[in-house]
């Protein structure tokens, strides 16, 4: 049984959220055009939520065997935005009530969840 | 010029569209720029990509967009993952939309399979619609 995920950290520069919105064809000036961000109650530009999920995926790579990944459940909400130029964790914990869930979440530098939420594998060791 | 889609336009229970795109070099090579080439990451790669080709569904079928929209809860069944080369068939509907605390709330999801029908996912999207 395996209690927690494999913690897995990154730096998110501007250039990062300007080539994940090339490859999701994500253009939304809230996160690629530091004017219109500015502009807005964010006050800067904001990486994809996808982006940083990115990370949970490899915590379960790292974590379990590689297979896992092909059949899972996930269900998470983008609490707070993550800045450009902001250090992420991306963490687990299995759920001690139901041992195919783990509560994932996205971090910040602070502690602060980002990304909450959970993730059910079907094939959980 | 088409006009801006704006929370008045979607109708819960209507297909938006379809999208078919391919696991190709361009999109791998991208998602490796950003997370690295480890061995160990490749089903996080396919997985992530899956993620991205549902996004590009998305937004290349309901677009134009007006700017500013937030993307609040994302919902995500993988039945099986799409492998470099495969092309993958992307349909969106709207399922619910709802005003909330004066913001405006879409519900869309988003389903993908492979060239021989096999189910790769159901994604649900939480939206705050700018307009």
């Amino acid at each position: 049984m395996i209690e927690q995920l494999k913690a897995v950290s990154m730096t998110v520069s501007q250039e990062d959220i300007n080539a994940y919105a090339k490859l999701t064809d994500d253009f939304n000036p809230l996160h690629v055009d530091p004017a219109f961000a500015a502009a807005t109650p964010m006050g800067n530009t904001i990486a994809h939520g996808t982006l940083s999920l990115n990370l949970i995926w490899q915590a379960l790579a790292r974590t379990f065997d590689s297979s896992l990944l092909n059949r899972l459940d996930l269900d998470v909400r983008f609490l707070k935005p993550l800045y450009a130029g902001g250090t992420i964790t991306a963490g687990g914990q299995r759920n001690p009530d139901d041992p195919d869930q783990y509560d994932v979440w996205i971090k910040d530098q602070q502690g602060t969840s980002l990304i909450s939420g959970h993730i059910r594998l079907s094939h959980t060791k | 010029m088409t006009d801006v889609l704006t929370y008045d336009s979607f109708t819960p229970g209507t297909e938006l569209g379809h999208w078919e795109e391919s696991v190709d070099a361009g999109l791998i090579a991208t998602w490796e720029s950003l997370f690295g080439d480890n061995e160990q990451d490749r089903p996080a790669r396919q997985t992530g990509l899956c993620v991205a080709l549902m996004m590009r569904a998305f937004l290349n079928v309901v677009a134009p967009r007006p700017p500013g929209n937030i993307h609040a809860r994302q919902i995500m069944t993988i039945e099986s993952l799409p492998q470099p080369g495969d092309t993958v068939h992307s349909r969106i509907r709207c399922i619910d939309k709802e005003i909330r605390r004066d913001r405006r709330y879409l519900e869309l999801e988003v389903t993908g399979h492979d060239a021989s029908q096999r189910p790769l996912y159901i994604g649900k999207m939480s939206l705050i619609w700018a307009k």
